[in-house]
């Protein structure tokens, strides 16, 4: 596949990155029983880029997206995120931060089975206690390419359309940094490819940061980096990928 | 918020019906028993009634008060204590949904709020309902009353436009006190859970719930220590109550420690068969499930076998300790009194009337005064016959100086609030009182007075019952058949059939108040196990679903669940018990104390009764419940993510 996307915008590096760690360290359990998750982990994700986790399983994945988002908590380092160093927030800055800063999208679409699609997507806003402007929450919904589907249930609408929602969901506060979490895990290809063109085109037209992890190369391949994670560490990172490339990389890893 | 919680529970209703019923049975008990005490408070005997037509006025009353007082809290209890626990557990079942909300956003107080959102709503609909339902309770109550031998046709009954004021405060405040519970728990629930598989929080014993079943297990022990065996039925019924209630709860909170132990046991026989193995699983698991499932079935079994248990011990120790504390061997019930010829009878030693009339009582006052006694209970007896066959223990004085013109102070004086009065007027008769009869189980008189200072008239046509002595070497048989031939004598027994006789007519008054207080809480408790054994297997679609692809039949399925219920059930069954014993063992050494004899009376009948009725009732639902979660094709589930 022809990749015709333009160079990233990182290039200037004179922004600040929209997330960064700094020397994070999480374990879970105590004694002989402890299992080192991350291990002294540094990493940026510059603002407007997409940046891919991948590894093995087990290798931190899942752990470095949570305490990068601030759903757990590191028992070393830093995550500065727009500004805010997450590890010393309060439970309620990190609440205040996921109405306004952070969105998350996951394998399994975590939709509200009660809520229609466009009151799905509303909820933050309202949570937040925000103005819901309902031409805002068409508009979103629209730019996933569900327009008309903003009174559907989630057990109503495709796994391909309830991730939409759930994207549309994480959009439509204009967050810092989007946190997507195997996006692609439970789509067939064609919809899968569809969500990755999507996110692709949040990045380049709209200037959305994303962190994302998976373990699909093809997914991977849309990122504009990829970090490799091993035991913990980051042993690799490829800058502008091809799926073959990372799927060889991932290939020796876990061989 | 307030709409998210109307959304949610127009989406899943089921989760919050029994909460919804439990708060309209809840308002519509309080409010006819409102009316009902509301009507005994206002209704005085007429100024033209005679005593005895005054008496049972004031008995109806009193009756009344008593029971509808119990009835007010037990309501209001039970409503909270079921709504808070159905609540508490569609937070568990819902963990996933609002650590969603958490993610999305939503801070800890916007979650509570969500909760008490829910409350509200449910409080205000089952007010409705339970102000719909309320007529039909009055009617019911009326009829369980009338049963227990109160007369509520005695009473003016009226429904004042207030009561729905009445019913607002108890449908929405038991609805808000339960979800409020609820609502703390809900708050504790981080955003992570979303994207976690499980939605039972690791430790289930927290400290609230030691705190609970301390504070409630303590008492309920001490109660169940210092149980007494008092003379009144209300009180030893409250006292049990306490313990019970008490108890039982303290137990519901311990029994998260008690289901792994016995899914243990069980897993000795159950793991050879697949079925038995899965169900065993499914309770070590869901040991909060469990636990929620169990509580009701430990409130219903203590509360009815508790309370029906104190009733045949306290009915079964009055009938001992009536044949303890008298040495007549026959007694002989009659119209108008026939002593005299009783006496006269070949064979009979000693003859002693008793006869209860009705007469106005004043008590001397210590600063001097005449202080009116409330329907008194005078019996007049013939002293010196009365000396020679009763032995009630006495408190004060000696019945040696029990002559015409004095009187002595009967078992239940005290209860009455008579007081220690060095005098007494009895009929406008001065007394001096010679001596005080202890307390008893049984109660009885307030003043015994001798025949000779009570008006002839009274006595002519009263019932009188007479204590027979027979002589030694009569045949009581012999005595018995010539007693039965006198005119007048409708009833002639030997002392422990008439001992018996009378406490199963006790008992069957007794029995009236019984089933009045445990039927409402024996109806909260099977709606709360349905409830949640209904609440927890319909959660449970998506493991069914699994255990389908796995290889399980929709049967085996079906039959784990319902075995898993069974096993619940049991549990409940044996804490219950545990709580029964406790409360009847306290009783049973309290009247070894005061009679010498332990009498332990356990309803076995009813409790084996109860443990199927509540064991087939929570298999039952679990097996609906999980044939109709199995329903939809398993991939399909396994495959779904919403």
């Amino acid at each position: 596949m022809t990749d015709l996307r333009p160079a990233p915008v990182v290039a200037s590096g004179a922004t600040t990155p929209a997330l960064a760690l700094h020397d994070v360290r999480r374990s879970y359990g105590r004694g002989a029983g402890t299992v080192t998750a991350l291990d002294g982990v540094s990493l940026e994700v510059p603002a407007r880029t997409w940046t891919a986790v991948m590894g093995p399983s087990g290798s931190g994945k899942s752990t470095l997206l949570h305490v990068a988002a601030g759903l757990e908590r590191a028992d070393q380092g830093q995550v500065w995120l727009a500004g805010h160093d997450l590890t010393r927030a309060s439970d309620q800055m990190l609440t205040r931060l996921r109405r306004s800063e952070i969105g998350f999208c996951f394998q399994s679409f975590n939709l509200m089975g009660a809520l229609t699609a466009a009151q799905n997507v509303a909820l933050p806003l309202r949570l937040g206690g925000r103005h819901v402007d309902k031409a805002r929450v068409r508009e979103v919904l629209a730019s996933v390419g569900l327009a008309d589907r903003a009174r559907h249930r989630p057990r109503e609408l495709s796994g391909g359309q309830q991730q939409r929602v759930a994207i549309a969901r994480a959009l439509v506060t204009e967050p810092a940094v989007l946190f997507a979490d195997e996006p692609t895990g439970a789509l067939d290809t064609a919809s899968a490819r569809s969500v990755l063109t999507m996110l692709r085109n949040l990045v380049d037209q709209r200037g959305q940061t994303i962190a994302m992890v998976t373990h699909d190369p093809a997914a991977a391949a849309r990122a504009d980096t990829v970090v490799f994670l091993a035991d913990g560490r980051i042993v690799d990172r490829l800058e502008r990928p091809d799926a073959a490339t990372v799927a060889a990389r991932l290939a020796a890893l876990e061989g | 918020m307030w709409s998210i919680s109307l959304r949610t529970l127009r989406d899943r209703w089921t989760l919050f019906v029994g909460a919804l019923l439990s708060v309209a049975l809840g308002v519509a008990l309080v409010q006819s028993s409102t009316v009902l005490l509301v009507a005994a408070a206002r209704t005085h005997p007429a100024p033209a009634s005679t005593p005895a037509e005054a008496r049972a006025v004031r008995e109806t009353v009193e009756g009344m008060s008593s029971l509808m007082g119990i009835s007010i809290f037990l309501a209001v209890f039970l409503s909270v204590f079921i709504i808070g626990s159905t609540m508490a557990f569609t937070v568990v079942e819902r963990r996933r949904d609002l650590a969603l909300l958490r993610l999305n956003g939503a801070s800890r107080r916007q979650v509570r709020r969500l909760l008490v959102g829910e409350g509200l709503v449910v409080g205000l609909a089952g007010t409705g309902l339970g102000a719909l339902l309320a007529p039909l309770s009055t009617a019911v109550e009326g009829r369980l009353v009338h049963r227990a031998g109160l007369d509520a046709g005695l009473l003016h009954v009226g429904v004042p436009a207030w009561i729905l004021l009445i019913d607002l405060g108890a449908g929405v405040g038991s609805a808000l006190a339960g979800a409020f519970v609820a609502a703390r728990r809900a708050g504790r629930v981080r955003p992570l859970d979303a994207l976690r598989e499980t939605g039972e929080q690791s430790r289930v014993m927290t400290v609230a719930r030691w705190t609970w079943a301390l504070m409630l297990g303590i008492p309920a022990m001490v109660g169940a220590m210092l149980a007494q065996a008092s003379g009144d039925v209300l009180v030893a019924i409250m006292v049990g109550l306490l313990v019970i209630v008490a108890g039982s709860i303290a137990l519901q909170q311990l029994s998260p420690l008690v289901v792994p132990l016995v899914a243990r046991l069980l897993a000795l026989p159950a793991r050879r068969h697949v079925v038995g193995e899965l169900a065993q699983a499914g309770m070590r698991d869901g040991v909060r499930r469990s636990a929620t499932t169990a509580g009701p079935v430990i409130v219903l079994f203590g509360l009815v076998v508790g309370l029906l248990g104190i009733l045949e011990t306290q009915t079964e120790a009055s009938r001992v300790e009536r044949v303890q504390q008298s040495s007549a061997q026959l007694v002989v019930v009659s119209h108008g009194d026939v002593s005299g010829r009783v006496a006269a009878t070949p064979g009979v030693t000693v003859a002693s009337p008793e006869t209860t009339v009705s007469l106005p009582v004043r008590v001397r006052t210590p600063r001097g005064g005449w202080a009116r006694v409330d329907a008194p209970v005078v019996t007049a007896v013939d002293p010196a016959a009365y000396r020679r066959l009763t032995h009630q223990p006495l408190a004060a004085g000696h019945l040696v100086d029990f002559t015409g013109g004095r009187a002595v102070l009967g078992p239940s004086a005290s209860d009455d609030g008579l007081g220690r009065p060095s005098a007494v007027l009895v009929g406008g008769r001065r007394l001096a009182v010679v001596a005080r009869v202890a307390t008893t189980i049984a109660g009885g008189a307030d003043v015994v007075v001798d025949r000779d200072d009570v008006p002839v008239s009274l006595l002519a046509h009263a019932e009188t019952t007479t204590f027979v002595g027979v002589a030694p070497g009569s045949s009581a048989g012999d005595v018995r058949a010539r007693l039965a031939g006198l005119s007048g004598v409708s009833r002639v027994s030997t002392l422990q059939v008439w001992a018996q006789h009378l406490a199963h007519q006790e008992g069957r008054e007794n029995n009236g108040v019984m089933e009045a207080l445990a039927g409402l809480g024996g109806l909260y408790a099977f709606l709360s196990l349905v409830n949640a054994v209904a609440i927890g297997t319909a959660q449970r679609r998506r493991e069914f679903a699994v255990a389908r692809v796995t290889g399980a039949s929709r049967g085996q399925v079906v039959s784990a669940a319902a075995l898993e219920s069974l096993g619940v059930g049991a549990i409940g069954v044996a804490l219950g018990s545990a709580v029964v014993a406790g409360c009847l063992l306290g009783m049973r050494h309290g009247i070894e104390g005061t009679l010498g004899v332990p009498i332990l009376e356990v309803p076995w009948t009813l409790g084996i009764g109860l443990t199927v009725a509540a064991l087939a009732a929570g298999a039952g639902t679990a097996a609906v419940a999980s044939w109709s979660a199995t329903r939809t094709a398993p991939v399909l589930l396994v495959a779904a993510r919403e």
